[in-house]
């Protein structure tokens, strides 16, 4: 009874470490072929965007780009860990004490000016007019500074990102050439070139410009108290809206439209060159074919790691300019509420005005984001043969 | 608390002088004007700690108090002038209350201009930038 008990434990363990060894043999083999994939791209371009990355956020990536890639496409992503999260809180949390400095001082002064305006001990005296005016005039200056500031930021974002892009676009197409996916390539090159050129000429000689003009005219626009600019300040406004979405709705249609229209020519041609090398090549044709296919199915992997890394490293780029201008659009509007009651009502409409065009920054940064990650996503939805390898 | 005191030297203050009106018109204007001083200068001390104060936090959280010293001597101003206005109209020498005023606004004007000179150059880097 005991030596079968030991005969059968025996055998249940060698069963085991044999799968297990089955296992890693096979899964080594995949690690190697991403690995020598991998090694062959050339990275540096990549490296150096995560190397200026901030501190917190490269906490979230792996030291070398490489590692990443290999990570990704093995494991896929997985940020469990509770450190890496809590480094981002206090990212977070220190922006927001660089910020509070401007917020209290904005509202101080307007309570302050709030608290003159309640005080004046009559409506007869004219002298309240002008006091009131040099307020709006001290608080507009300081708004302004503030505004053009938040702008610049805004322009470096779109700077950097198309940056980005134009590092990232070589990679990308390279990996879809060596998945099969050459009409594919041919889509994508001249969506990511006019990404690159002419949607960021836009954003910064049209859209950019437009909101700085919208800030100024706001500004002028309740200098004297009666609204004279209203609706040039309007009109700018709505300028702005409607490039960003003529720019994105076009681009994102082409580029979609196309991205399905060639998927099937490219799993036509890859089909073909299989078929081709499994008929025409004798005896090893079979083995060619086989080998096409796992080749084809690792760099499917590499790209898949490479599009994904890059939509991360999008993200990356963008988050804090994105949470910074979103934290000076929260203050300005808080600033406006919170000055309504009291003071006259010039400060507060400035204060909306300005946080109105903040926001068309932050539209303006989504979408040149949103534009180059629906590009990705087409990237990754091409696999060179139409429904799978 | 300070602001019995104001309370009571006011309205005793008032009594006196509109008893005195009926005798000595000249002298009751003369009481009001020395009442209203009287209570300006009690409420100083306050003033000066409001003032001190506020440029404490203005420092505290980074404000420019160049402007902030601009804004102070306008309200200064604003309510000094308030103050001889509405005396000289007591007095029912309505002109020269509108001189008064006249002359604040254009002192303020003064002090304010830096200020609107800055907003008009940011203004104009702003579009500049664009």
């Amino acid at each position: 009874m005991f030596k079968r008990m030991i005969l059968l434990l025996t055998c249940l363990a060698a069963v085991c470490t044999a799968s297990i060894a089955f296992a890693e043999t096979t899964e080594t083999g995949l690690d190697v072929e991403i690995q020598n994939g991998i090694a062959e791209l050339e990275l540096e371009e990549w490296q150096d965007t995560i190397d200026s990355l901030a501190p917190e956020f490269r906490s979230l990536l792996s030291n070398s780009i490489d590692q990443q890639l290999m990570d990704t496409a093995m494991y896929g992503l997985h940020w469990n860990d509770v450190t890496q999260i809590t480094s981002l809180h206090s990212l977070a949390a220190s922006e927001l004490k660089a910020q509070a400095a401007f917020f209290c001082t904005i509202i101080g002064i307007s309570l302050v000016g709030g608290i003159v305006n309640a005080c004046s001990t009559s409506e007869r005296h004219s002298l309240n007019k002008i006091l009131i005016f040099i307020f709006y005039c001290f608080v507009a200056c300081i708004a302004v500074t503030k505004f053009s500031n938040t702008v610049s930021v805004g322009r470096e974002t779109v700077n950097a990102i198309s940056g980005f892009i134009e590092t990232a676009s070589p990679l990308l197409l390279t990996l879809l050439n060596t998945v099969g996916a050459i009409s594919g390539s041919g889509i994508i090159h001249p969506a990511m070139a006019f990404l690159t050129g002419f949607v960021t000429i836009m954003l910064e000689n049209i859209v950019i410009p437009l909101i700085l003009i919208g800030g100024a005219l706001s500004v002028l626009n309740h200098f004297t108290g009666q609204a004279q600019l209203e609706q040039l300040s309007r009109l700018t406004k709505s300028g702005t809206k409607w490039v960003l979405g003529l720019m994105f709705t076009l681009y994102t249609g082409v580029v979609v439209l196309q991205g399905i229209s060639v998927k099937a020519v490219d799993g036509l041609s890859v089909r073909t060159a299989k078929f081709a090398a499994d008929r025409f090549i004798p005896v090893v044709g079979g083995m060619v074919s086989g080998t096409l296919d796992t080749v084809l199915s690792c760099s499917v992997l590499i790209k898949n790691a490479a599009g994904v890394t890059a939509i991360i490293l999008t993200a990356l780029i963008s988050a804090l300019p994105l949470f910074r201008i979103g934290i000076n659009i929260f203050a300005f509007r808080i600033a406006a509420a919170l000055c309504e009651p009291i003071s006259d009502s010039r400060v507060p409409k400035l204060f909306a005005t300005i946080a109105d065009m903040l926001v068309m920054l932050f539209a303006a940064i989504v979408v040149l984001c949103v534009m180059f990650v629906i590009t990705i996503g087409i990237v990754i939805g091409m696999n060179g043969s139409a429904g799978g390898i | 608390m300070l602001v019995f005191k104001i309370a009571a030297f006011a309205v005793i203050s008032a009594i006196i002088a509109v008893m005195m009106r009926q005798y000595r018109p000249e002298i009751a204007l003369q009481i009001s004007i020395a009442a209203g001083l009287l209570i300006l200068l009690a409420v100083m001390e306050q003033i000066t700690g409001v003032l001190s104060t506020v440029s404490e936090i203005a420092h505290e959280y980074g404000i420019d108090e160049s402007g902030l010293t601009t804004i102070f001597k306008v309200i200064g101003i604003s309510y000094l002038a308030q103050f001889a206005a509405d005396t000289c109209r007591d007095s029912g020498e309505s002109a020269l209350a509108g001189k008064v005023e006249l002359a604040a606004k254009i002192l303020i004007l003064t002090l304010a201009l830096p200020i609107i000179k800055i907003l008009l150059e940011s203004v104009n880097s702003l579009l500049l930038k664009g």
